[in-house]
């Protein structure tokens, strides 16, 4: 039976997280959608950071629920964690290059 | 003789064949990774797949960077199929994340009745992920059709900026008439190469994903003892999801 | 979730004992991790014939420049029409050199044969995590050297806008004659090439994190393990950005997008493409290529560190700074890529970023020299051919490693980017180096692939001349670099303020063609130590510890190491000379601990 009761607190657990990633999309969409409508004379840059995050949130909920990964080892989670520095280290790079590379150009 | 040679090594080749958790402290369930090697495996592959995903959202996210001008997303994604000349903007692409996140559940879905053993729960579930990647797979088509047949192409942008810097667009009959791109050209080949290849991901793991349900229907893992290679697939299938997120984010919505 | 059975592994249990061996079980289509390291290794000394062969048909051209001849003429075509090397052939000779040598004999040459070879033998595993994955890596990677020896022989030439293929060489078929179809065959072998590597790294990290024996701990497997499996690990990290940058490369050149290429006039006449960035390219490309010296030079670290060991008779000096020196060295070498174009327009404030971590990665190369230096210092030193090597190693090493301290500060580098010195640099501290690794690798495991030894006179001539080449070869590259003396030109004649240098060119050449021809005297000895060499009469012959000595060459002729039960492992694999009283100076790591060594306290 414990092991019953284990099953269903998963599923609820992927449906409440499925709920949680539909609510950000659409807070992402709309916050999108309201730029677009209202405030389009404006810069971009302090939704574009809310979206960002928003995305991150799902990301994070995705690999943490669907992809079960707050369940495994701690090891694990460790492994595939780490190597992301390297990624935002190229990330970084990147983003400061296209910005000099722009900064030469105008 | 030969007989009881065959017996002595289809012994040895059992044994072999069954090493992670027989003769190996730390194999198995007490692995570093908590995780037998083929799961290990997959997410490592996982992890160096991100980092193909990452070196081409960078190489469109520096070159956008670069630009003076890119295009508005809400003017040129605003088309829905059946809507014909209506405005949607962003419409039809939240349908299509719609579809890959619940897609991504349904096989969540089936992973959890495999674990539980429950042959039917799983080939039903799968049979929802794989409609749902069909399905991401057709809208995908009509909006690449779509883009194709007002004159984009990967190297043709006919969206261009205006006096202040509105994203107008070049009307097909005067396509012939401007050889270079009129607005810049990364926009769309950024667009149809990086969703162009996160499409080839969606459309293996739908064959991943069918490959799964025609050996749960044929009882190949009920047989085996348990559903992991279903996991399997479903952890290459949620990253797909996770892959469009961003494909979303950095495309459609900024 | 049961891992009782090995998911998809299952039916080959089945089929292995219906059918005999035949030739092409055992020795092509093998999934025995052994043959495929033997695969590896052959396939990578082919390869580095055909490498080492074309630096030393452009070394011809560089000494002597307006001489002809007719010999080469009918050996090789139309590379060398008129008996001169052509421009075209010549540039892609260097491409083929620098790509058949960094990525076909330093990567899957060195670790496709020791991983597969050393990685299940020495933690005791019957064979890798996934055998069939295995084969698969090693038949994409000849999928990749057949494609890429196709373009060999392509009418139009060779890919030959280097090895870095930087646009808008490698994008823009009417920039060189070998840029179209040469190219495109290039991108394609690579394509395989990067899937073969990640499909063998994924197995190595899997086996070695999941298939340990009884008691093998991660901290009692040998250093060569630790340096594979770090050597996986960067692979797997790099490979696919490079796999990304090749993949908009080719969208580049099929669909006419723009990733790599701004607005570009060629012949007065405007290009259709806008709004890209070359140095884009260059991160991508260098975030693997960086790394990729790392993915060459590690693994002769870990055989350096076994070999010197083993023959020195004593523990590896500071084996946990070992291990963690090998970890900086992959955190590292992942973060410093953009050394790499610190004169290629990149953002200066980032190039003095990227100048400090490249400094700081001399620190952990340098605790790994210290300690192979105090490992055989006052050591029982065995002079084998393979011990020889290694010691040449650790000198190669040295004398390239310094200058990389140079080439690591942007001021320096601007003075002599793209000259001889960087030639001189990169060639002796992973190019030789990793060649030396890889020769003592075999001197020293070759007992263990063939059951038999090799000629050890043969060694040391090899050995002798080869390092003393080495050094002929490169040492005066410095002075030429230096000088201002630019890499990949054609010829020099243009520049009478090089004409002195005429003399150094012909003794580089000349010292490069003996050490090219003193390579066949090691191939000959292999081939003919595979038939006729001296029968190894114990199983470890050079009473080293650790487990791969502990099994026989082949059990039972099915795949799958040690007959009968795996070994155990009580202790780690250096063990050497640790009572002085005792007779024998070594303890395999399947002896229990003795009653004095538990009372003197044991630490490994």
């Amino acid at each position: 039976m414990e092991a019953e009761a284990q099953y269903r607190s998963q599923v609820k657990a992927v449906w409440r997280a499925t709920i949680i990633i539909g609510i950000v999309t659409v807070f992402e969409v709309s916050l999108a959608l309201s730029h677009f409508f209202f405030f389009y004379e404006h810069p971009k840059l302090v939704i574009n950071v809310f979206m960002t995050l928003a995305t991150l949130l799902k990301a994070f909920y995705i690999i943490a629920e669907f992809m079960h990964l707050q369940y495994e080892k701690r090891t694990l989670i460790i492994t595939l964690g780490l190597p992301l520095v390297f990624l935002t280290w190229l990330i970084v790079v990147m983003l400061v290059e296209g910005k000099f590379a722009f900064s030469l150009l105008h | 003789m030969a007989e009881e040679i065959i017996e002595q090594e289809q012994e040895q080749v059992a044994q072999h064949f069954s090493l992670p958790d027989t003769n190996n402290e730390e194999g198995g369930e007490h692995s570093f990774l908590g995780a037998s090697f083929g799961k290990s495996m997959m997410w490592l592959f996982l992890l160096s797949d991100a980092f193909t995903f990452t070196g081409l959202l960078l190489g469109y996210g520096a070159i956008r960077v670069k630009s003076e001008w890119w295009p508005d997303p809400n003017l040129v994604f605003n088309s829905m199929p059946f809507l014909h000349g209506k405005d949607v903007p962003l419409g039809f692409v939240t349908i299509m994340t719609t579809i890959l996140i619940l897609s991504s559940v349904f096989i969540v879905r089936a992973v959890q009745e495999g674990h539980r053993m429950n042959r039917k729960g799983v080939a039903i579930w799968l049979i929802w992920g794989i409609i749902g990647g069909l399905a991401f797979l057709g809208c995908q088509a009509w909006e690449w059709s779509h883009l194709i047949h007002s004159g984009m192409r990967p190297f043709y942008n006919v969206y261009y900026a205006g006096a202040d810097g509105q994203t107008l667009k070049l009307a097909a009959a005067e396509i012939a008439n401007h050889p270079a791109s009129p607005g810049p050209s990364m926009f769309a080949g950024s667009f149809f190469g990086i969703t162009g290849f996160h499409g080839l991901h969606v459309t293996i793991g739908v064959i991943l994903n069918t490959v799964a349900l025609i050996q749960t229907l044929l009882g190949t893992y009920h047989k085996r003892g348990h559903y992991e290679m279903v996991e399997k697939f479903g952890l290459y299938w949620h990253f797909v999801d996770l892959v469009w997120v961003f494909v979303f984010l950095f495309f459609y919505l900024i | 979730m049961t891992t009782d059975t090995i998911p998809g592994q299952f039916s080959m249990a089945h089929t292995a004992h219906h059918h005999k061996q035949t030739f092409l079980t055992k020795y092509i289509f093998s999934t025995d991790h052994k043959t495929i390291a033997k695969q590896f290794l052959l396939t990578g000394m082919f390869w580095a014939m055909v490498g080492g062969l074309f630096s030393v048909l452009f070394r011809i051209q560089l000494a002597w420049p307006d001489a002809t001849f007719p010999l080469l003429e009918t050996l090789f075509g139309h590379w060398f029409e008129g008996g001169r090397l052509s421009t075209e052939a010549y540039y892609g000779l260097v491409t083929m050199h620098g790509t058949i040598m960094v990525f076909f004999v330093l990567t899957a040459g060195m670790s496709g044969t020791y991983s597969n070879f050393l990685i299940p033998l020495q933690i005791g595993a019957r064979d890798m995590a996934s055998p069939m994955v295995n084969a698969i890596s090693y038949w994409l990677f000849f999928i990749a050297s057949v494609v890429m020896l196709a373009s060999l022989f392509l009418p139009t030439g060779m890919a030959s806008a280097g090895w870095t293929i930087y646009p808008p060489l490698s994008v823009l078929p009417q920039a060189s004659p070998g840029s179209g179809m040469g190219m495109s065959l290039w991108l394609c072998s690579m394509v395989f090439f990067i899937a073969s590597q990640i499909m063998g790294g994924l197995n190595y990290i899997s086996t070695v994190l999941n298939l340990r024996t009884k008691g093998m701990t991660m901290f009692r497997m040998p250093l060569t393990v630790w340096a594979l499996f770090f050597t996986a690990i960067i692979g797997l990290l790099s490979f696919p950005v490079l796999f990304a940058s090749v993949v908009l490369l080719i969208f580049d050149r099929g669909l006419h997008t723009s990733f790599y290429l701004s607005d570009l006039y060629v012949g007065g006449q405007a290009l259709s493409y806008s709004g890209g960035n070359p140095i884009l390219f260059q991160h991508l490309f260098w975030f693997l290529g960086h790394p990729e010296v790392y993915i060459a030079v590690m693994p002769a670290m870990g055989i350096v560190s076994e070999i010197l060991s083993v023959n020195s008779r004593k523990p590896v000096f500071g084996y946990h700074m070992m291990v963690y020196s090998l970890l900086g060295i992959v955190v590292m070498s992942i973060l410093v890529w953009a050394h790499h174009m610190f004169v290629s327009g990149m953002n200066p404030f980032l190039g003095s970023v990227f100048m400090l971590f490249s400094m700081l990665i001399a620190v952990p190369s340098s605790i790994k020299v210290f300690n192979w230096l105090t490992t055989i210092w006052r050591g029982n030193i065995q002079m084998t051919p393979a011990a020889l090597f290694c010691l040449g190693f650790v000198s190669m090493f040295i004398s390239g490693g310094l200058t990389g301290i140079w080439m690591g500060n942007a001021t320096i580098d601007i003075q002599i980017h793209d000259t001889y010195f960087i030639i001189a640099h990169f060639h002796l501290v992973m190019g030789v180096a990793a060649f030396f690794g890889m020769f003592a690798g075999v001197y020293h495991w070759f007992p263990k692939f063939y059951g038999r030894f090799m000629n050890e006179t043969l060694g040391y001539v090899h050995f002798i001349i080869t390092f003393v080449g080495a050094y002929l070869i490169f040492w005066p590259m410095h002075y030429l670099g230096m000088s201002g003396v630019p890499r990949r030109y054609y010829s020099f004649h243009e520049f009478r303020a090089f004409a002195e240098y005429d003399n150094m060119n012909i003794l580089i050449t000349t010292a490069s063609i003996v050490v090219f021809f003193t390579q066949f005297i090691f191939v000959i000895n292999f081939f003919w130590s595979i038939y006729k060499g001296r029968k190894m009469k114990t199983m470890n012959p050079w009473e080293a510890n650790s487990l791969e000595w502990t099994t026989p060459i082949n059990v039972n002729d099915i795949h799958g190491n040690w007959p009968g039960d795996l070994p155990t492992v009580y202790r780690w694999s250096y063990d050497f000379s640790k009572f002085e009283d005792e007779e024998r100076d070594f303890i395999p790591q399947t002896e229990p601990l003795s009653q004095r060594e538990i009372e003197l306290g044991n630490n490994h």
